[in-house]
């Protein structure tokens, strides 16, 4: 679609804002000669502090700030063009939506102004606010809602289009960490579908589990990009999990590693605090049912709505609603396997990673019909099913360690 | 069109939801009625109708005036300023399509008030003969002059003549070398001319005054009527604030000629009326000649009057059309009236803030409201005072609609007096056709380059 001319989602040129004072003095370099590029179907981790300038590079992106200087093209095009911004899905730093309206009429409103016809906007409407855990909401004004409930509605309104290229100012700002998972979980999965996505946080934790690549910026300027994984690896070092170990073993490997020569160190794994939370939420979800459908607390308001759909069921009707963007969809597709080729091994892996810690396949299904979040339930990898049959006897929810498994740091079981 | 449809939509839901039109809506609901009530004007059926209607009336078109320059000066900066239009601006949508949207919103949420408080108040005023326990007399009165839309005819006073009389009697003046020193040359012209147009409209004691009037043209019906409205002042104040006056209308042209018999005849008419107030002849339209022409003579007669006369107004009326119709056309004037103010407002706010695009909107209501007048002051001004007005204030003053004289909705209901669709047409081609097309086109420009996301640091 981008006719061989631009391989790049995103990709702007020498891109400068200055901020001028009413007297034309420049006043703030919000921007300097920015060259960001983002590859079709990848997700990528544009971060920084406050005031480096992301959030101005999205609004020069989107037409919603002039450029001082050099260009900024978007899915090959100028953002102004209704051909390009009718395939743009765009989330804001805040969730600048009409108080006075409804959730549902917040997202019929969009919906018009796409030009989506009647039937195909109730249907996606009521896809979205199940999508986002909003379905018994959405007849409640959006001024009474809380952040987190106004943020789930901006990204709901951002997808109503089923764009090609998401734009996320920090998504998950707001948001408590169930719906943090649930919001990466889907960017993952949109992703995995052909989507492309910016996504500018400073929530660190957020960017490292799900982005392809990252940029930092600083000062408006980038200071480094790259592949997550090759920027984080550590060279040179080399990390072992493992279960339990007898002292006798323990003793023998340090041993060896001492004849090695080599640093070293040895200490128990530990979870992150974010796994810890969702799997405790999780597990007192499935012993007190009643306690998230009764209580008005909102977060389990959406908790007790969200496991009667999953999300992909959601993704597929969403994205089969829509027959013009199919098309545009092949086409993504097809530059997505060329990126793919492109893309290093390492990439390969992380991506086979980040898969398989999405909703995807029948691990999805297994855990959803029961619980509310995307907390992959099988142990990812097959080899250590005897040292988790030893487990067993310690710890009967093995959901906190096959989190574990998949990612780059160490494995084990969560209390040890 | 569906963009801009769906903006329209979200900008009504908005009035309504923020309840800024709630204020409007409750106050005339309330107020409405109760003026039905109370309004009792100079005791008469009529005057009651007169005093309702036209208070009625300047009510919904200044409340409702109001409210749209409000809404739509608020929705377009409230957007900005909350940042809702950041999201709005990055949909397949174009800046003109949301400025339209707004303005088409405001619109259309105003003109359905519109038409809502105007059957109101119709409801109201048709009710109120039956309503009232008014004589036969008062309610054939009311049919006649209130319940009607009649078409008024007016003698224009010659100004060629005036000027010229005007110059005669400064030659002689000049001639005589009495012209005042303190005086410049078009000072002394303009008093003069003042006097001349007065005595034009004034009748000595002793003397008559005939006006003829052309174009005349009541259906032809033996039961028409053709009415001579006037008001009269008098200079002194008679006695008993009366003038009584010795009336003849007719084609007088017949007695010049000399015609034996006569083709219309000529009605004559003695009454004493009170000065400073309205008063209405009523004889049939027979009266007229049938290309037209009417006079009206006054004979200000010694016997029984002690002032000289002057008529403020001289006219001649007859009957065109329902009420029903006219009071539509009316409405009308007032839709003309609130589609522009709707478009100045949003077309301001496109780059100022909500108080000052109001107060801006607000001035342009107000100037408008005494545009005429102000055109007619400056004309009046010394030569050198009018040359700095000219090329200041005057294009202003032609840019900015006209909401008074024959443009204020009221005096035609109240007078019976039909709105001719051809005026009616013109004032909305040049308000909406000229006016309003050049605000939106400067607003959309501004719009279209305007930084939404503007950070002023």
């Amino acid at each position: 679609m981008e006719s061989g001319v631009n391989q790049f989602a995103i990709e702007t040129i020498d891109l400068k804002k200055v901020f001028s004072d009413w007297w034309g003095r420049a006043r703030v370099k919000a921007v300097v000669d920015l060259n960001l590029k983002v590859r079709y179907n990848e997700i990528y981790g544009f971060l920084g502090p406050n005031g480096s300038g992301k959030t101005t590079t999205i609004k020069m992106l989107l037409n919603l700030l002039h450029p001082s200087g050099g260009h900024a093209f978007v899915l090959g095009g100028k953002s102004t063009d209704a051909a390009i911004s009718r395939r743009i899905g765009y989330l804001p730093e805040e969730s600048y939506l009409y108080r006075y309206l409804t959730a549902r009429e917040t997202l019929d409103f969009y919906g018009r102004i796409f030009g989506l016809p009647g039937s195909v906007r109730k249907n996606r409407i009521d896809t979205l606010l199940e999508m986002v855990g909003l379905s018994g909401m959405g007849s409640r004004q959006i001024g009474t809602y809380s952040k987190g409930m106004m943020r789930r509605i901006g990204l709901a309104q951002a997808l109503i289009n089923d764009p090609d290229l998401l734009i996320l100012d920090e998504p998950t700002s707001g948001l408590d960490p169930m719906g943090t998972r649930q919001i990466k979980d889907l960017l993952v999965e949109l992703c995995r579908r052909g989507k492309t996505i910016l996504l500018s946080s400073h929530l660190l934790a957020d960017v490292e589990d799900v982005c392809d690549r990252i940029g930092i910026l600083y000062g408006g300027r980038m200071q480094i990009e790259g592949p997550v994984r090759e920027l984080l690896q550590h060279r040179g070092q080399v990390q072992i999990t493992a279960g339990e170990l007898k002292l006798q073993t323990r003793e023998k490997i340090e041993a060896l590693l001492r004849e090695d020569g080599s640093d070293y160190q040895i200490s128990s794994p530990m979870d992150k605090l974010e796994t810890f939370f969702v799997n405790t939420v999780a597990r007192a979800q499935k012993t007190q049912p009643t306690s998230g459908a009764g209580a008005g607390t909102g977060i389990q308001g959406f908790l007790a709505v969200q496991p009667k759909s999953p999300q992909q069921e959601a993704l597929d009707r969403l994205v089969s609603a829509n027959v013009h963007t199919e098309k545009i969809k092949e086409d993504v597709q097809t530059e997505k396997s060329r990126t793919r080729q492109e893309t290093p091994a390492a990439k390969k892996e992380l991506l086979a990673k980040l898969t398989q810690m999405s909703f995807s396949a029948e691990d999805a299904k297994a855990v959803t019909t029961e619980k509310p979040t995307a907390v992959p339930a099988k142990p990812a990898a097959p080899i250590r099913k005897d040292l988790l049959e030893k487990l067993a006897g310690r710890d009967q929810e093995p959901n906190g360690q096959t989190e574990k498994t998949g990612d780059p740091g160490p494995g084990g079981s969560p209390d040890a | 069109m569906h963009s801009i449809w769906a903006v329209a939509r979200n900008t009504m839901a908005q009035a309504v939801r923020m309840k800024i039109a709630a204020a409007v809506i409750f106050l005339l609901l309330a107020l409405l009625p109760m003026m039905s009530v109370i309004t009792t004007g100079d005791g008469t059926l009529l005057g009651k109708l007169q005093s309702f209607s036209s208070y009625g009336i300047s009510l919904v078109s200044f409340l409702l005036s109001i409210l749209t320059i409000s809404m739509a000066c608020f929705t377009l900066s409230s957007d900005l300023h909350r940042r809702t239009l950041d999201l709005v601006v990055t949909k397949p949508i174009a800046r003109c399509q949301i400025v339209l949207g707004k303005f088409l919103g405001v619109m259309v949420l105003n003109l359905i008030l519109l038409a809502g408080f105007a059957c109101i108040v119709y409801g109201l005023t048709m009710a109120m003969p039956s309503l009232t326990d008014s004589d036969p007399a008062q309610q054939a009165q009311a049919e006649t002059e209130f319940f009607t839309a009649r078409k008024s005819v007016s003698v224009q006073i010659e100004a060629d003549a005036v000027a010229k009389r005007v110059e005669e009697r400064i030659e002689k003046l000049k001639k005589e070398g009495q012209m005042p020193d303190q005086m410049s040359l078009s000072q002394i012209r303009q008093t003069l001319t003042q006097q001349e147009q007065v005595s034009e409209k004034s009748v000595e004691l002793a003397a008559a005054k005939e006006w003829d009037f052309q174009n005349v043209f009541p259906p032809r019906d033996p039961n028409a009527v053709l009415f001579v409205r006037y008001k009269l002042l008098a200079s002194p104040d008679p006695p008993n604030e009366e003038i009584f006056g010795q009336w003849r209308i007719g084609d007088f042209r017949q007695f010049k000629m000399g015609i034996q018999k006569f083709k219309t005849p000529v009605y004559a008419v003695e009454q004493s009326d009170s000065v400073r107030t309205i008063h209405e002849i009523k004889i049939p339209a027979a009266a007229v000649a049938e290309d037209g022409h009417v006079t009206v003579a006054f004979f200000n007669s010694p016997d029984y009057n002690v002032s000289t006369v002057i008529f403020e107004q001289m006219e001649v009326l007859y009957k065109v059309g329902s009420f029903g119709t006219n009071f539509f056309r009316v409405v009308l004037l007032i839709a003309v009236r609130l589609i522009f103010l709707a478009a100045l407002g949003v077309s301001l706010s496109t780059w100022l803030s909500f108080p000052v695009a109001a107060l801006c909107s607000l001035n342009v209501f107000f100037a408008g409201l005494v545009n005429g007048f102000f055109m007619e002051a400056i004309g009046s001004l010394g030569a050198f005072l009018g040359l700095v007005y000219q090329f200041t204030i005057r294009w202003m003053l032609h840019i900015i609609p006209r909401f008074d004289g024959p443009y204020s909705p009221t005096d035609y209901i109240v007078s019976g007096e039909v709105l001719p669709w051809l005026f009616l047409i013109r004032a909305a081609l040049l308000t909406l056709g000229v006016q309003m097309l050049l605000l939106l086109a400067v607003g959309i420009w501004i719009f279209h380059r305007r930084e939404i996301a503007k950070i002023t640091v």
